[in-house]
């Protein structure tokens, strides 16, 4: 590609390194985002879709760090960094929404002085214009009557608020790129739709590219160009929204698809996936899907599968797949 | 609405709580009224589903159900006894028919027992079962929620989240409750685990004659389960109907809103549009009239000054909606929205 992308992760992999030895957690995931688009990683949990997030922006915890790989943000590699360099990335360039805003908001400040921070830290404001702006982006995220909420402390807010305060921190810089943590997880459906509908407006006026991670499906659908699937710490298979909504190829993603609950289907049983993940330290040699796989056959559980290019856009890696397809081992997308 | 074979009862239920609030000055008394004026008939062998947003009083109406809470006003049957004003020792002998099912099984599952004990505790209370007896009636419920005999001696944290939520499951059921009251079941585990868990919860209903209350936010859910479904809006029951009649056929503005707020499955990149605004009201201090009409596109006059209640919307009288307008909010043109979105 001539254009160098906004985000790119190449082939990272990340490791817990603590008593017991170094785990690899997520391997070989690989990515690229666009200016203006949403990219979804989907998974369940413990897929290490959160840590791929993490990573981007080098908040691994003290025993979790990158084994391998870049990340590359307009063509400047994140994990060669200085912390005084990532800081004026975090927050700035690329920032976060999590998923519990009670837990992210700090409970002893009023939430316009939080929204100020990010823009003294950033911008350099003076404390007054900060907090007039504040004032201002609280407003953008639809919060009524933005000037007396903005003494508010969080516990004054409701869940859907805090989630909005948690909005306008993460976009009072402008960032390039958010990356949105299970946002709408821990909201009810009307408030959830309140919340994707804000990020859709604000992509559209701010021309912010989105992470958006999370485990359902139907969110994903309503805000994601492309989808990455995430088991057991590697992309399994990634495509366009329509790719894997509509013709997904990997055994799990079909499976995944099948045991989501459909308000337009009427089913007597729900296709459920046998067994469980498993953990980090239990993945077998060879599919970590295998096990559970219905598919599966004899060398899956030998040998890892490698990316298959199914079409421009659909990768998916599995053995079981058409063996004819291109091999894809760095390209992605 | 069926008369015979009632399980559960309820009518004008309400129930209020005494809380404090900051008024800038010191602490103020209020009541909250969590749950009011519910009248419900739950038939034996059905699903009925709860839904609604958080803090709307689906757990309370759930906990007051399964005997955790006494009505603060309003009566409850429970097999044709009458519950509410029964003194605590006179209700120890009903609860052994209602058993509850809570959302969380990290916090509902003592982490000191093993799963003998956790098991085996209400047989302790309510059979004149001995030890070997009551092991093997765990051994039976293990066996019916998936679980090898051997799980009896480990404790909870040797499990999965899904096999924890087995355990309470098989709690629940250890006494043959003929009704159980489930509390966001599958609302803290993955895709995955969650249909193995709704598949259990369908089995056992019919192996063991259950009658669910399934209390939950999330409709494709309850869809699944659900043979009626009633819809709650800050304490009180808006909406209820058979399944099919209130998805397919939604009377209430809200019921609208909620069901239109479910995305689907389908590549569909956009802002779902009809939305509804701003939050729930606070059930400490409850709008006038009826409790949706400050969120809801309909409202008019009317609905800011008298409370609609519970009407028949179709012949039979089996689906219930309380609108003042759910003549107007059934036509056709926004049930075509609806479905749409």
């Amino acid at each position: 590609m001539a254009i160098t992308p906004l985000l790119k992760v190449d082939n990272l992999s990340i490791g817990f390194d603590n008593d017991d030895g170094l785990v690899r957690v997520v391997e070989d995931v690989s990515f690229t985002l666009e200016r203006g688009q949403t990219l979804s990683l989907v998974g369940e949990s413990g897929c290490g879709k959160s840590l791929t997030a993490f990573a981007l922006l080098q908040l691994l915890p003290p025993f979790g760090k990158i084994l391998s790989g870049s990340v590359c943000l307009q063509g400047e590699n994140l994990a060669s960094m200085d912390e005084a360099q990532l800081q004026k990335i975090r927050g700035n360039r690329i920032s976060m929404i999590f998923q519990e805003p009670m837990s992210a908001l700090n409970p002893v400040f009023p939430v316009g002085v939080q929204v100020a921070e990010a823009l003294i830290l950033h911008k350099g404001m003076a404390k007054k214009a900060a907090l007039k702006e504040a004032v201002g982006m609280l407003e953008k995220v639809g919060i009524p009557d933005p000037a007396s909420r903005a003494v508010n402390y969080p516990h004054q807010l409701s869940g859907g608020m805090r989630q909005r305060v948690m909005i306008a921190i993460a976009l009072a810089c402008e960032p390039e790129i958010l990356i949105a943590d299970e946002p709408t997880t821990a909201l009810d459906v009307t408030i959830q739709a309140q919340i994707l509908d804000l990020m859709h407006d604000l992509q559209e006026n701010l021309g912010t590219a989105i992470l958006f991670i999370s485990h359902d499906f139907g969110v994903v659908s309503r805000m994601a160009d492309d989808i990455a699937v995430m088991y057991a710490g590697r992309v399994i298979e990634q495509g366009s929204s329509s790719d894997i909504l509509l013709n997904p190829q990997h055994p799990y993603t079909q499976a995944l698809l099948q045991t989501t609950p459909r308000i337009d289907a009427s089913l007597d049983r729900l296709p459920a996936i046998a067994g469980r993940v498993p953990g980090p330290r239990r993945r077998p040699p060879g599919c970590c899907f295998a096990p559970r796989c219905s598919v599966a056959v004899d060398c899956c559980s030998k040998q890892r599968p490698e990316r298959l290019a199914l079409s421009k856009s659909h990768i998916a890696a599995c053995h079981v797949l058409d063996s004819s397809k291109q091999e894809v081992s760095h390209a992605h997308g | 609405m069926p008369t015979d074979n009632v399980l559960v009862s309820t009518r004008g239920l309400c129930k209020r709580f005494k809380t404090r609030v900051a008024n800038g000055k010191g602490w103020q008394k209020k009541t909250v009224n969590a749950v009011a004026d519910v009248s419900l008939d739950i038939v034996a062998g059905e699903t009925l589903a709860l839904v609604g947003e958080s803090g709307c009083g689906k757990t309370t109406l759930g906990r007051m159900l399964s005997l955790f809470y006494q009505p603060s006003e309003g009566d409850l049957a429970i097999k044709g006894e009458d519950v509410a004003g029964l003194k605590p020792k006179q209700v120890k002998p009903l609860r052994r028919h209602v058993q509850m099912i809570f959302q969380d099984p990290v916090s509902s599952l003592n982490p000191r027992h093993t799963v003998e004990a956790i098991l085996t505790e209400p047989l302790k209370f309510f059979s004149s079962d001995n030890a070997q007896q009551r092991r093997e009636k765990a051994v039976e419920l293990l066996e019916a929620v998936g679980l090898p005999e051997r799980s009896l001696r480990k404790y909870p944290h040797e499990f999965s989240g899904g096999q924890r939520q087995r355990i309470v499951i098989a709690r629940a059921l250890i006494l043959h409750p003929a009704f159980v009251v489930a509390d966001e079941p599958v609302s803290a585990l993955d895709v995955s685990v969650q249909s193995q868990i709704l598949n259990l919860l369908k089995d056992l209903r019919e192996q063991f004659n259950l009658t669910y209350l399934f209390i939950s936010h999330d409709l494709a859910v309850v869809h699944h389960l659900a043979d009626r479904v009633a819809v709650m809006y800050l304490g009180r029951i808006v909406e209820v109907g058979e399944r099919d009649s209130l998805f397919q056929n939604p009377r209430h503005p809200y019921t609208q809103a909620l069901l239109s707020s479910v995305p689907g499955v389908v590549p569909n990149k956009g802002k779902i549009g009809k939305i509804l605004h701003g939050d729930p009201p606070s059930p400490i201090s409850p709008p006038h009239g009826c409790p949706f009409h400050p969120r809801c596109p309909l409202a008019q006059d009317r609905c800011r000054q008298s409370m609609p209640v519970l009407e028949a919307a179709d012949s039979n009288g089996a689906h219930q909606v309380a609108c003042h307008f759910q003549e107007q909010a059934a036509g056709p043109a926004v049930i075509k929205e609806v479905v749409q979105l």
